[in-house]
């Protein structure tokens, strides 16, 4: 009897002990991760930082002394290159292992392993996508160059000389709470870091929207509300620029558009992030020495996206922002030169119908020729769940994305995915060498290994050079080409070569002393080759270049004050107009008071102001019923974005294409979108308790990578917004602001959303958010803080001698 | 007076354990001095549960004291509590139970299966 009582004691005991060290549901293991000796309380740190002081670590070939400032911006001295990236991947990992494994998890469609089945369509998608496809072409072209492969795996031993030192103590608090643990790194990740920087940067499209309207409202009707763009009043490239090469020839194909709808887009029609950035010659600037400014706006995120660093050994003195999984730096300053780069957002994906000979998809049409396809098996594991398997059938222009087994069942077009992507170059070999340009013709030299994603490359030097190149390969395309899906059952419509790498545009030392670049078109119509941007900014790149024309004798006090401009030029311009519709007389209090804060108001996005808001409920309120018919939730179409609205109000307001549903004139529209504004307003207030200042009113947020929603931050309190250089909105934003001053010692100024630790449980998670909402930087050299400074803390890392 | 002497030897025994060890080693040690210690079962019960839980939330406490509640604020709202002070009871109850339980396991092992009863051994002769 005892005896029995005794077992169920045991068996009670061992029971509620393995509960407690297993996952439940979305629950961590509660035992094991509350435990405060080795559970989630130790992942709490004060602002004292601990290092050891030395560490001997198998993989070094000589000692290596990293150094963490006040602000944990690691100043690494090695005596050799590989030393170098050993030591970059073993900080920062030290910093932000979780992050950097988690999006290689992403862009391979591997997030069902740790998340389950809940992300079973996103990885779908990615591996639709053919990301592992061109995560090993990358991989590939990293294999062929001997010495980037070497920098690469000792980049890759680094990070995993940090994972091995792990035990679940030390192990950051997202594997806790995830239950996993991490795997260990490889050089194909460090190619699927690259693969997730080429999806958010040139992985977009609108194609599959546009053949949807087009289809919808027809040809007149699309081209009025959706012109292609050809020119632009200040493209990245100054005006007038001359083109001294004889271009390629392209044959045009007659435009015809598959007969195809489609249900899913390619991308949400929201609003994509932009970025900033400039260079100056010394002779607009107080002290006579060029600058740079660079301000990326990508998807917020915490743990931040870049992670400041300083590598040093015989053949480098580079800092700047580095992304956590690649080596070296991407976007910074050396002793002689700084670059910083804006997304180029040139069309380089393109949709194509294939025309499958029969159900097994094992061939399809191609002019007089059946082409066999190739499928791939996808195999997605899933934690908690059965193992997935997708077939991707992979064709001549990529593989086959969209099909009647996805997204959703049901019968729908073979469309197939043409994407540059799937064929990178050797971009972190043009990082390792723009790391060590001494001036502009080694930056020009390092830019020809770059082939994607596209960017806008802003450069300055010692020896006052300034200049701007559109580096990237891209297609020959003809007019319209890759505005629409295209028949895949034709060479006609295929990319018909490469634009020659010598004539991608670019300028050398303007006459008007000053370069710059804001996600607009490359060029003016000039230009000799035909290409589409799947995004144009209006309104930054203008505004950038009224304050640069303008100003002289500048210095990082200005610079700092344009990067924080929070001027709303798309309201300066349309506000005029706007309000000659607004019948003042049919107006109440309320819509009065509204109206007068517009008259009084400074154009600034300010946090504090109320006028901001009034304007942004007016423009959406407008959007909303002048596009509203444009919503269709089957075949979704975009819709024209802001500027256009205004062209067409200003240049074409009684045109049929018009769709004015209840409304007489485009007046009487305008003046209810006012009404429908303030009212929207009025709701808010009720629902918030509180003025409809723009810092509260416009949602703004930073999430935490995994969306665990306390780890993020919700409304910091910065101002800007979509259309101002201080881009933040939502959850885009400003995702590092860098100045650098090209005097004999270079002098840099950073700051950035978040902060160097990638750990929730350290102050320095977070201790930039402030400062950056301020419009504050961290002060950075070349030269690296002395041991004794305060706040330093200083670890060897020592080679293990081989007996 | 011999469930302090439990109390805290547990606690001793447990904090050096773990630090080496996964956190269920503090259920073997709770046992290991409940089956030597040899209190009423509900005693030992609540001997182990004291210790432990002490021993939880204190080392909490003082983690979170020093960092100023900076991670545990960020825990706490994941795991449905309102704060900081509620995650480090939940540490201290979670830790009490397996520690209560390790105890009790502890105490009647020793009670029912190791011990020697004089009865039985003369028995068989």
């Amino acid at each position: 009897m005892k005896k029995r009582s005794t077992w169920v004691v045991v068996l009670l005991t061992i029971t509620t002990t393995i509960l407690l060290n297993s996952r439940l549901g979305s629950l961590p293991p509660i035992g094991k991760f509350l435990d405060p000796v080795q559970g989630m309380w130790q992942n709490a740190e004060t602002e004292a930082v601990h290092l050891p002081a030395s560490l001997t670590l198998p993989g070094l070939q000589e000692q290596v002394v990293i150094r963490l400032d006040q602000h944990l911006i690691p100043h690494i001295a090695a005596k050799n290159d590989p030393d170098l990236y050993f030591a970059q991947g073993y900080i920062t990992a030290h910093h932000r292992l979780w992050q950097m494994d988690f999006l290689t998890y992403a862009a391979a469609g591997r997030l069902s392993e740790i998340v389950g089945s809940q992300a079973l369509d996103f990885d779908r998608l990615q591996r639709r996508k053919g990301n592992g496809y061109a995560a090993r072409n990358a991989l590939e072209q990293i294999q062929q160059n001997k010495k980037l492969c070497d920098l690469v795996q000792a980049y890759v031993a680094g990070v995993n000389a940090y994972i091995r030192s792990l035990n679940y103590k030390r192990l950051p608090i997202e594997y806790k709470l995830l239950n996993y643990r991490p795997e260990p790194w490889t050089p194909l990740k460090v190619a699927f870091m690259m693969v997730h920087l080429m999806d958010d940067l040139c992985g977009d499209d609108r194609s599959i929207e546009h053949t949807n309207a087009f289809h919808q409202l027809g040809k007149a009707r699309f081209n009025f509300l959706f012109p292609a763009s050809a020119d632009q009043p200040e493209p990245v490239i100054p005006r007038n620029t001359p083109w001294t090469f004889k271009p390629r020839p392209v044959k045009v194909p007659p435009l015809r558009i598959p007969q195809q709808m489609n249900r899913h887009g390619a991308s949400p029609n929201s609003r994509v992030s932009g970025s900033n950035n400039w260079a100056v010659a010394g002779k607009k600037t107080a002290s006579g020495t060029p600058y740079l400014a660079n301000d990326p706006h990508l998807t917020m995120q915490l743990p931040a996206i870049w992670y400041g660093i300083h590598l040093q050994s015989p053949t480098v003195n580079v800092l700047g922002g580095s992304i956590p999984g690649l080596p070296g730096v991407v976007e910074g300053f050396n002793e002689t030169m700084a670059w910083g780069t804006t997304n180029a957002a040139r069309n380089v994906k393109d949709w194509y119908v294939i025309d499958f000979k029969d159900e097994t998809r094992q061939e399809y049409h191609y002019d007089n020729l059946l082409l066999k396809t190739q499928r791939v098996t996808e195999e997605i594991r899933v934690r908690g769940g059965d193992t997935f398997y997708d077939t991707v059938v992979y064709t001549h222009f990529g593989p086959v994305v969209y099909d009647a087994g996805f997204p959703g069942q049901g019968a729908q077009g073979n469309l197939a995915m043409k994407w540059l992507g799937h064929h990178p170059g050797q971009e972190l070999w043009a990082f390792y060498l723009l790391n060590r340009a001494q001036n502009l013709r080694d930056f020009e030299q390092a830019l020809k290994h770059y082939k994607a994603p596209a960017q806008n490359f802003a450069f300055a030097s010692v020896d006052n050079d300034i200049a701007m190149q559109v580096a990237g390969k891209f297609p020959l395309q003809w007019k319209d080409q890759g505005r629409f899906i295209m028949p895949g059952n034709t060479a006609a419509y295929e990319w018909q070569g490469w634009i020659p790498q010598a004539h991608n545009p670019k300028v050398r030392n303007p006459a008007r002393g000053y370069v710059s670049s804001a996600n607009q078109r490359s060029t003016d119509y000039r230009y000799p080759y035909h290409y589409h941007h799947y995004q144009e900014e209006h309104y930054r790149n203008r505004r950038i270049n009224q304050i640069l024309s303008k100003h002289w004798s500048v210095d990082e006090k200005a610079m700092m004050k344009w990067q924080n401009d929070n001027y709303n030029l798309a309201a300066k311009e349309s506000l005029p107009l706007l309000r000659q519709y607004v019948n003042k007389k049919r107006l109440n209090k309320t819509q009065r008071a509204a109206y007068q804060l517009l008259s009084d108001w400074n154009y600034r996005n300010d946090v504090d102001q109320l006028a901001p808001s009034v304007f942004r409920a007016w423009q959406e309120a407008l959007q909303t019923k002048l596009w509203g018919s444009l919503n269709n939730t089957e075949y979704p179409m975009p819709t024209p974005d802001f500027h256009r609205t205004m062209a067409i109000l200003r240049n074409a307001p009684k045109s049929r294409h018009l769709d004015l549903g209840e409304y007489a004139s485009i007046g009487a529209l305008v003046h209810a979108a006012f009404v429908a504004g303030v009212e929207a307003l009025e709701a808010w207030q009720t629902t918030h308790q509180q003025p409809y200042r723009w810092g509260s009113y416009r949602p703004m947020r930073i999430d935490h990578l995994a969306r665990i929603p306390s780890l993020g931050v919700q409304n910091p309190p910065i101002g800007g917004g979509v259309d101002t250089l201080n881009a933040n909105e939502g959850n885009k934003g400003v995702s590092m602001r860098l100045i650098v001053k090209l005097a004999k010692q270079p002098q840099g100024w950073l700051i950035y959303p978040g902060g160097q630790s990638g750990n929730p449980g350290s102050p320095y998670y977070t201790n930039w958010i402030m400062p950056w909402c301020r419009g504050e930087y961290v002060p950075v050299t070349l030269q690296s803080p002395q041991e004794e400074e305060s706040g330093t803390c200083t670890m060897t890392l020592k080679p293990a001698r081989r007996r | 007076m011999k469930f302090l002497t439990q109390v805290s030897l547990t606690i001793l025994l447990s904090y050096i354990t773990a630090q080496f060890l996964p956190w269920w080693s503090l259920v073997i040690c709770t046992a290991i001095v409940a089956m030597q210690l040899q209190l009423s079962p509900g005693a030992a019960f609540w001997g182990g549960f004291a210790a432990i839980s002490l021993l939880w939330m204190g080392v909490a406490t003082l983690i979170d004291a020093q960092t100023e509640s900076i991670l545990s604020s960020k825990i706490a709202p994941l795991l449905g509590f309102q704060s900081s002070i509620l995650l480090i009871l939940l540490t201290g109850i979670i830790g009490g139970a397996a520690g209560g339980l390790g105890a009790w396991s502890g105490q009647q092992i020793g009670a029912h299966w190791l011990r020697r009863e004089p009865r039985n051994v003369f028995r068989k002769y």
